[in-house]
């Protein structure tokens, strides 16, 4: 079973390692939401893909099979190694009030990775994953004529964003005894964006693209903390209810700008690096969860990040730093998401029964309101909130190899308005989601 | 495994979707920074000088040498405008290695050199009388200064040529006299060393001026030396050239234009001044030279405008890097020339990097010519200029 794990592993990880590269590869075809201009990006929040059926919820989400990413006192459930690999494609279809065409982007990525393993089964595990913490990935295109006394051609100046931050967890989490368990991780966040203004034009052979980037590199450490209560048998044999909650600490990033310009045959024309400093706001979740046996439960979540207290002194998308001159000016506004989701299992916890009894379907919804409030329009005097709504859902399919789950979630939603000069995404996500578990490191007693 | 298998195509062909894109101005008004827009910068030469340049006219008749050389000159010139010039060829032969039975050592009876004329400059009627004579010393192309007076010997012949004949081939015969005093110089196994060419001038005074200069196609196969004995005639390939111009300065230069000219040891320097366009992305460069055409032709009297030029950047240093060639066949006025190699070196200029001080325009070193380049002087709407498409927010 072991060296069956080990293929699998491998193919897990390449699988992971393919299309990560070949989703970033895809670069300038690789575009979702304008709102990601603001802040540090749109913000990412995977835990598992079980979370992601569910609406997001999360942090009270306690599965022998996921080791929630969110909160780290779940850790302390794992009975065996796990390890996930999850994907996602989405599409994305905006409008607003002054384009008569629509515009359509898809964007790809490597949602999340996890590693997770039992030092003491069900007392004490450790987990390690990636996930993105942002990604800014928006593209804006509007084309021209331009005439010169020796020809005319036509243009386009496309203002993109591209890149994000990252994020690599590695923590604790253990089980104190009646139905409490903690955990905290380190959370390692890097990553590099860009705003990048790009001039493409017809007679490409005439005239060359120009390019006018600045790029971003941060960096920095935070660490969550959770915890989780649960108590069992309330209302029948078997059942539980979770309450639990989880604090990412607000911290600073240190990073620097470098500012490009120049044509798409020389970018290396430097023109200045620029130091400087950001604070991410705290992230605070709590939720509650209830699980009727094997055979389904409910989970709810609320999520607050205060981007109000957000600073910096790099311009991003939505903040100017205050200067000499000028006070800070910010679009940005705290961040709620209230989410949920059903779970159910026909089978339970039956292993004789057929694939699509065993299997785990999952339905929920989430609404949110984003870290920004952009003014609709040049004579509005306060911003309008971008609200987010969405469905999600999918199906968990076991496999032969215990442990093992092929998870297939999609989300459909809408972003914004058509308001002033806001724009209205309507948005379709597909992930797939590899989950495999193993004991590891258990004594053998027979040779 | 075969079930992962399946799930693992059909997110492969999710993300290929991912290609699909159709971007628009959508949200363009979220965008809190200016849009920037192409504009036209033009930024005038703030100098037309010649500067000083390598000149080699010579070269081997042959395309496929490294150091090829199309064309000889030979003639006087008197041009108050552009300056009169003075041109000797020199031409050598080489004997083929295939020589008929009895023909090495065989009295010649008949020597004539055939030339292809293909170029003039200056009086297209005049009858030019050119005077052959034997070249002395020996004498290599490589590295030969434009300047190098090669040893001749006494008059041999002189052949009237003239310039506004139909028949564009001028044969020279060689008296027999020459022929009787040389019986064997052209059949000898020693032909190699012992004659080194003919030299081609014009004597001074010994035709009406303005005169011209005219010029003789090496590379044509109808250019070569005929030696005939009793028995055979062998036709020998050119193979050695060299031109000696010299010209003098302009005793009439033209107000508005540079009186830039070919055949000198001078390229012509433009200047320019471009503080004033600012740290901006370039998408295009284009060098615009306005060039007075009118001086082509003056009745009889032409000045030929070159096919084409070459565009040099050039470092403080004095380090030149070739960025284009500029046609100048193209109908319409004025010529512009525009290359990736133009824009990246403006665009490194822009950006504060001295990627080349000024840039020069030399004339190609073959085939060689008098030809001249007619642009204006700094000041008048001839001057130079650099057409820049930059993307700056408006």
């Amino acid at each position: 079973m072991t060296s069956r794990l080990a293929v699998f592993l491998v193919g897990l990880s390449a699988f992971a390692a393919g299309t990560g590269p070949a989703a970033h590869a895809q670069g300038q075809n690789n575009y979702g939401s304008i709102y990601s201009r603001y802040g540090l990006g749109e913000r990412f929040d995977y835990s598992s893909s079980q979370s992601e059926m569910l609406g997001g919820a999360s942090v009270s989400l306690r599965d022998g099979s996921y080791a929630g990413l969110t909160n780290p006192s779940l850790w302390a459930d794992q009975t065996v190694t796990t390890f996930s690999a999850s994907v996602g494609v989405a599409g994305l279809r905006a409008t607003d009030a002054s384009t008569t065409e629509a515009s359509r982007a898809t964007a790809g990525d490597v949602a999340g990775l996890q590693l997770g393993f039992p030092i003491l089964p069900a007392r004490l595990g450790v987990a390690l994953a990636y996930r993105p913490y942002s990604r800014v990935r928006y593209r804006s295109a509007t084309p021209g004529t331009f005439f010169s006394p020796i020809d005319t051609t036509g243009y386009t100046v496309n203002r993109e964003g591209d890149g994000g931050l990252q994020r690599i967890s590695a923590g604790l989490g253990a089980r104190l005894g009646a139905g409490i368990q903690v955990g905290a991780s380190a959370d390692v966040i890097f990553g590099t964006f860009e705003y990048l203004q790009r001039t493409e034009f017809d007679r490409s052979s005439i005239y060359l693209e120009t390019r006018q980037a600045q790029a971003t590199q941060v960096r920095g450490v935070t660490a969550t903390f959770g915890a989780a209560g649960t108590a069992r048998h309330l209302a029948g044999e078997g059942d539980a209810l979770t309450v639990a909650g989880a604090i990412t600490l607000p911290t600073s990033l240190s990073g620097s700008r470098t500012f490009t310009l120049g044509e798409s045959l020389d970018r290396d024309t430097l023109a200045s690096v620029t130091d400087g400093s950001m604070t991410l706001p705290l992230l605070a979740r709590a939720g509650l969860t209830y699980r009727s046996g094997a055979r389904w439960l409910l989970s709810a979540d609320a999520l607050y990040e205060p981007w109000s207290s957000f600073s910096s002194t790099l311009p991003v998308g939505g903040f100017e730093p205050a200067t000499g001159t000028t006070a800070e000016q910010s679009l940005l506004q705290d961040r709620f998401r209230v989410g949920g989701g059903f779970e159910v299992t026909p089978a339970g916890g039956s292993r004789n029964a057929g694939l699509l009894r065993r299997a785990s379907y999952r339905i929920g919804a989430y609404g949110e309101r984003g870290l920004v409030a952009p003014q609709a329009s040049a004579t509005a005097t306060e911003g309008t909130d971008v609200m987010t709504y969405a469905l999600t859902g999918g199906v968990s399919l076991p496999n032969r190899i215990t442990g093992a789950r092929l998870d297939l979630g999609v989300e459909v939603g809408t972003r914004g308005s058509t308001e002033g000069v806001l724009v209205r995404d309507s948005f379709i996500r597909g992930t797939f989601t590899l989950n495999f578990g193993e004991r590891w490191f258990i004594r053998r007693r027979f040779d | 495994m075969r079930r992962f298998a399946q799930a693992s195509a059909a997110v492969a062909a999710l993300l290929a979707l991912a290609a699909c894109q159709n971007p628009t101005g959508v949200g363009v008004g979220l965008l809190d920074e200016d849009a920037a827009n192409p504009a036209l910068r033009t930024v005038t030469a703030t100098t037309t000088d010649t500067t000083e340049a390598t000149l080699i006219t010579a070269g081997f008749a042959s395309a496929q040498s490294a150091q090829p050389q199309r064309r000889v000159l030979t003639g006087r010139v008197q041009d108050a405008r552009f300056g009169d010039a003075v041109a000797t060829a020199y031409i050598d032969a080489v004997q083929p290695s295939n020589l008929p039975d009895g023909f090495e050592g065989a009295t010649a009876t008949s020597v004539t050199l055939e030339l292809l004329r293909d170029y003039a400059y200056g009086d297209t009627t005049s009858v030019l009388p050119i005077e052959i004579r034997r070249q002395l010393g020996n004498w290599g192309p490589e590295g030969l200064p434009g300047d190098t007076v090669l040893a001749t010997g006494d008059l041999i012949t002189t052949v009237d040529v003239d310039l506004s004949a139909a028949d564009s081939l001028v044969t020279i015969t060689l008296p027999a006299d020459f022929l009787a005093a040389n019986p064997t110089l052209f059949t000898g196994s020693d032909f190699g060393t012992a004659f080194e060419g003919f030299a081609l001038s014009v004597a001074d005074m010994g035709n009406p001026m303005p005169g011209a200069v005219v010029g003789f196609d090496m590379f044509s196969s109808r250019s070569r030396l005929r030696v005939a004995t009793a028995q055979d005639t062998v036709t020998y390939p050119l193979a050695e050239v060299y031109t000696l111009l010299t010209q003098s300065a302009p005793t009439m230069p033209p107000a508005d234009i540079v009186p830039y000219r070919s055949g000198a040891p001078t390229a012509l320097a433009i200047g320019l001044d471009l503080s004033s366009v600012g740290t901006v992305p370039l998408a295009r460069a284009v060098l615009s030279l306005p060039l007075d055409r009118s001086v082509a032709r003056e009745g009889s009297f032409v000045r030929p405008i070159p096919a084409a030029v070459g565009v040099f950047g050039v470092s403080a240093s004095g380090t030149r890097t070739f960025l284009s060639d500029l046609s100048t066949t193209v109908a319409g006025d004025p010529r512009t020339v525009s290359s990736a190699a133009i824009t990246l070196a403006t665009q490194s200029l822009l950006l504060g990097q001295p990627s080349f001080d000024h840039l020069e325009i030399v004339f190609r070193p073959s085939p060689l010519s008098l030809d001249v380049f007619p642009v204006g002087r700094v000041g008048t709407d001839r001057a130079p200029r650099l057409l820049l498409t930059v993307v700056t927010p408006a």
